[in-house]
């Protein structure tokens, strides 16, 4: 565009008058000055055309500056302009007038160096960041979002830890928070439209007015269940992308947008993996200022309990529950008491009276202290034994209090029903001594002669030939261990490959006997045979040294093993023969191998079939201390046998957990319940935590669905009706959503783009902020009245160098 | 243009009241009569006016004053055998006019003719002498009056063409000469100066007075122009593009500075210079001369 001026200043350069004149002798004296002058002129003439064109085109590009710095930009604006016109000053004495006259020279330089300075020292004291604002004022109207942040973590209570002027001594970050949006909403200028948004999935919407804003403010409470920060933003930024696209139903009249986030700048309010999208959507919509205004606090101090290890949700009558709680200490040491506490049986509770819930009573069954060291943790183990048979509700409470409340118990429910009935499934008599010996291992492990007696067994083992398989009533069994099976006929695989489909658990440990009938009749081999086992039958491994290795401690029979990680246990147990199973060509995905042997072969393999599990042990657990007459496959019962046992324990434990029902639940989970013994599907009512009226909800085919779980805390069900049962379920917080530790500058920068918004954290810093950010006043008008006189100069310049005869 | 164009009677009256021969040689006129070093010089009494302060006391004639009360003062009437030669230059930038009814050589003839009608009219022999290179024609100085006819038929008949020497002129002028003249010069000396000057003393050193009217153009004394122009030379048809507006200044200074090369060098040699421009009339021209004349006497 600036061409344009350039090509009219050649175009019109083009037409001097032609003129006789004799005296031309006068001219060629002094015509070198003259031209020099001439030139000069035109650079002038030439940089006046191109400064209207410029000035044109900034004026319709409608530049604006945040209020605060407007004046400051007039007066650099004004300065530029004397800066310039000295220069053009000098300039023109040195080329055009000699010899030069020094006292004005020297005058004119010291005044150039003037402005020069003075340009400097206003451009570095109004702009650099810890300098105020000159002059100016922000009451142009803008559309301002507040994105809150609600969730759990802003219930820490600032009591002293509080910082500055802005912290009321008890206030919570909510509240703290609360406190600075209302008054942020108040001093925003009028006719800005607001919009109040939490860290829940609500939609955004601009609030009516600026009282409508406040009292929204005022009625935000905590939520459990909450999206992180970046997501928020995303939704925020949509939101304002999709109002101005409405334009007619809110518009924002093209006003400047600004996004005030109220955060504790924790880690877990900035997890996300949508911080690129963000960061991006945010480097498209420059126009949009960011504030971030920060209410945590650099070394928050608090005590947490972390989410409970609870290995399962049922036991059996008589067994016991082991419930693991870690204390993690944020801040200097401490000592805490920790208790477990259990709801007591109480038929007519929970019930409602008077609006409130009347809740069991509860009683304390354990508790411990920890010491932590700063920035600790400690781990507590609660066993719990001798609870009667139904469903209890308890909680583990960190006593003594601190800052933030809501991570100080951690609440459970736990199962308690008759034994797991487990068939245990021996060969047919050829080795009568090593059939003996299985049943007796397994059973050993299962249910130990004393708990039976004391009534304590978790497991009820009942033990048959091989033959009798199909006489059984599997249907009262949870799981079946099929003890190194001779090969079964089809009939036998398909029953057990129908129990397993129904929820039942099958774990098949090879051995000797499955050396016969490869391909006879009854068979390993055969597409029943391998619809159980998920596996082909290789050839028998005689490695020279090997033992177990490699276990997946993802998987649920391993976790217990995880604290042995760095143990080599299985060092003493070696693996003489173990059979190779290989994969089927189709369904790869099907099996799982979750414990190999150290030349790399499976030793375990799960597959899931239908509701239920089968196991499939290359090696045999059963086999006696000592052998006559054949080569052993392994002495992994032998001497010190226990991670075989706690193994056969969680093998079992495993494949009976598939009739278990999930009562422990995070915030935000969809609830299933199962209950078989429900037959009527009758209705029951549920108590939540929330002290609100109990909701009545309905078996449909033995199961019952729930998803309000915003809520931590105990969920008691009570059947409609007498004979009910107790139910229920446990919600808790995630232990990392109360996690305080601060998030680092680079995660913010990652977020929202390095230099993109601006940290706040007192009403003040606030304030000079928004004065950095707002676009207050545009320059539209003040470039257009220089316009106006540029054109007007260019115009009289252009007339006294081309005027026509 | 018609001979009577320049003899308008304005003109003629107001040469007559400031005599030609008194203003031209005033030292002879003030070493008296009896010692005059110009031979046929004379001074005759023309009339009486009334003093008026300012007037030199000297000229009161107290005779009269002594008849009527009253002071009058004795004016003369110069006379002088003289020989006067009008020298025109014919070059074509004579001919020269911006915006003015009379080019340069119009208004150089005018003057020139005012100047013989005096002088013829004071019997004293005047002669035409035109030159560009180089002298051209020449008519030979008389006093009759038939002469002033002559002349100003020949003056009427002139046209400026071509290009000039002034200086290799006026050295031809200084060779052909064979008594004391009084030369006038008529150009615009749009010539390289030195060897004017050389020539003018050349002039001098033979004893000549000289005259030397110096006649531009309005528009090449005051450059009136504006805007871009292009201008050329009809001589030589070179041309320079200039900024007229922001070139006047220095114009009219070198124009200044030029003339006063001229002035200069004129007042040491005894040369009358006399700047004109052609925006002035030429009556007035031809008195401010003759006052001028008659101060330095």
């Amino acid at each position: 565009m600036l061409l344009v001026p350039i090509i009219v200043h050649l175009i019109k350069q083009q037409k001097p008058r032609h003129l006789i004149f004799p005296a031309l002798q006068f001219v060629q004296e002094r015509i070198q000055s003259n031209q020099s002058r001439l030139r000069f002129r035109h650079w002038l003439l030439l940089l006046m055309r191109c400064l209207g064109i410029f000035l044109i085109a900034a004026s319709f590009a409608q530049p604006s500056s945040s209020s605060s710095t407007f004046g400051t930009w007039l007066i650099l604006g004004a300065l530029g302009l004397l800066a310039i016109l000295l220069l053009f000053v000098l300039l023109s004495t040195l080329v055009l007038f000699r010899p030069i006259n020094i006292l004005f020279f020297a005058i004119v330089c010291t005044l150039f160096a003037s402005v020069a300075i003075s340009i400097g020292i206003i451009f570095f004291r109004s702009f650099d960041e810890e300098g105020e604002a000159m002059i100016g004022s922000d009451q142009a109207p803008v559309s301002a979002v507040l994105l809150i942040d609600n969730s759990p973590r802003m219930q820490f209570e600032m009591a002293g830890q509080g910082e500055g002027d802005e912290v009321n001594q008890s206030q919570s970050r909510l509240d703290a928070s609360r406190t600075t949006a209302e008054w942020l909403v108040r001093q925003l200028p009028d006719g800005s439209n607001v919009s109040i948004v939490d860290a829940s999935a609500n939609e955004p919407f601009f609030c009516v007015d600026k009282a409508a804003a406040i009292k929204r403010i005022s009625a935000l409470t905590i939520k459990y269940l909450t999206l992180p920060i970046p997501e928020r933003l995303e939704n925020i930024l949509r939101f304002l992308e999709q109002d101005s696209e409405l334009g007619s139903l809110e518009p924002d009249q093209g006003l400047p947008r600004e996004i005030y986030i109220f955060s504790d700048l924790s880690v877990e309010s900035w997890r996300s993996k949508r911080r690129k999208e963000v960061q991006l959507k945010l480097a498209d919509r420059a126009e949009t200022s960011v504030y971030l205004i920060d209410v945590g606090v650099a070394e928050a101090a608090n005590y947490r309990l972390d989410d409970l290890e609870l290995l399962t949700d049922a036991i059996s009558v008589g067994g016991s529950a082991d419930i693991v709680a870690r204390v993690i200490r944020q801040g200097p040491p401490g000592e805490r008491p920790v208790e477990l506490i259990i709801d007591k049986i109480d038929p007519r509770r929970p019930s409602r009276r008077d609006g409130v819930t009347l809740e069991p009573e509860q009683r304390l069954l354990r508790s411990a202290a920890v010491t932590l060291e700063e920035n600790g943790s400690q781990e507590l183990s609660f066993s719990v034994q001798g609870l009667p048979r139904g469903i209890h509700h308890g909680v583990v409470r960190l006593r003594g209090g601190d800052a933030l409340e809501v991570d100080n118990q951690r609440y459970f429910t736990l199962a308690v029903r008759d034994p797991w009935s487990v068939l245990l499934v021996r060969p047919k008599k050829r080795d009568e001594i090593d059939s003996e010996v299985a049943d007796r291992i397994i059973n050993a492990v299962l249910s130990p002669e004393d708990l039976v007696e004391a009534g304590q067994a978790e497991y009820q083992c009942k033990t048959i030939d091989q033959e009798k398989l199909l006489e059984e009533n599997l249907s009262s069994y949870s799981a079946i261990f099929l003890l190194d099976p001779r090969p079964l006929d089809s009939r036998r695989w398909k029953t057990l490959a129908r129990f397993a489909q129904n929820g039942g658990g099958v774990a098949v440990f090879l051995g000797e006997n499955s050396k016969n009938g490869l391909s006879a009749e009854e068979s390993f081999l055969s597409e029943a045979a391998l619809s159980v086992l998920g596996g082909r039958l290789g050839e028998i491994w005689t490695p020279p040294e090997t033992w177990f290795s490699n276990p997946d401690y993802n998987h649920p029979i391993f976790s217990r093993f995880k604290r042995f990680e760095t143990e080599n246990l299985w060092r003493d147990f070696p693996v003489y023969q173990h059979w190779g199973l290989l994969p089927l060509e189709s369904g790869k995905s099907e099996i799982q191998t979750i414990l190999g042997y150290s030349n790399q072969q499976a030793a375990i393999v799960d597959r899931r079939l239908g509701s239920g599990t089968v196991l499939t042990v290359t090696t045999p657990f059963t086999e006696p201390g000592t052998l006559t007459g054949r080569i052993r496959w392994n002495d992994v019962t032998t001497g010190e046998w226990w991670p075989t046992a706690l193994l056969i324990d969680q093998i079992a434990e495993y494949l009976v957990s598939s009739e278990k029902n999930q009562l422990n639940y995070n915030v935000g989970d969809n609830v299933s319940l199962v209950d078989r013994d429900n037959q009527d599907n009758r209705d029951v009512l549920l108590y939540t935590p929330r002290n609100e009226e109990p909701t009545e909800l309905r078996f449909q085919e033995e199961q019952l669905r729930y998803r309000f779980t915003e809520t931590p805390g105990n969920y008691r069900m009570k059947t409609i009706g007498k004979g009910g049962g107790r139910r229920g379920f446990s919600v808790n917080l995630e232990s990392r959503q109360t996690d305080l530790s601060r998030v680092s500058e680079m995660t913010l920068d990652e977020t929202l783009g390095k230099g993109r918004f601006k940290l706040a954290k007192t009403k003040k810093e606030i304030v000079r902020e928004q004065g950095y950010r707002r676009e207050g006043k545009k320059f539209f008008s003040f470039l257009l009245t220089l316009f106006a006189i540029v054109v007007l100069l260019e115009f009289l310049m252009s007339n006294r160098f081309y005027r026509k005869v | 243009m018609a001979a009577d164009t320049y003899l308008k009677p304005e003109v003629i009256n107001q040469i007559k009241r400031l005599d030609l021969r008194a203003q031209f040689v005033v030292r002879g006129f003030m070493q008296g009569l009896h010692s005059s070093p110009y031979q046929g010089f004379s001074v005759e009494f023309s009339e009486h006016r009334k003093y008026t302060p300012g007037d030199d006391p000297a000229d009161i004639d107290w005779q009269a004053y002594a008849k009527t009360d009253k002071y009058y003062v004795k004016k003369f009437e110069a006379e002088t055998n003289i020989t006067g030669f009008l020298m025109m230059d014919l070059s074509e930038s004579m001919g020269y006019s911006y915006r003015q009814s009379m080019n340069k050589f119009d208004y150089s003839i005018c003057l020139a003719a005012s100047l013989a009608y005096l002088m013829i009219g004071q019997q004293d022999p005047v002669g035409l002498i035109t030159f560009d290179q180089k002298i051209r024609e020449s008519l030979p100085p008389k006093s009759k009056r038939s002469q002033l006819g002559n002349l100003l038929s020949l003056l009427s008949q002139l046209k400026p063409t071509g290009t000039t020497d002034v200086a290799n002129s006026i050295h031809q002028l200084s060779v052909m000469l064979k008594q004391k003249s009084l030369i006038m010069i008529f150009s615009d000396l749009l010539v390289e100066p030195t060897p004017v000057l050389d020539s003018l003393l050349h002039l001098r050193h033979h004893g000549n007075d000289v005259i030397l009217f110096h006649v531009l153009d309005e528009a090449e004394v005051v450059f009136p122009f504006d805007g871009m122009c292009r201008l050329e030379n009809p001589e030589n048809k070179e041309f320079l593009h200039v900024d007229a507006v922001g070139f006047r200044k220095d114009y009219v200074a070198e124009v200044e500075s030029f003339r006063n090369t001229y002035r200069e060098f004129c007042f040491k040699s005894g040369v009358d210079y006399v700047p004109l421009d052609t925006s002035m009339p030429f009556d007035q021209a031809l008195l401010q001369y003759l006052l001028k004349r008659r101060l330095r006497g």
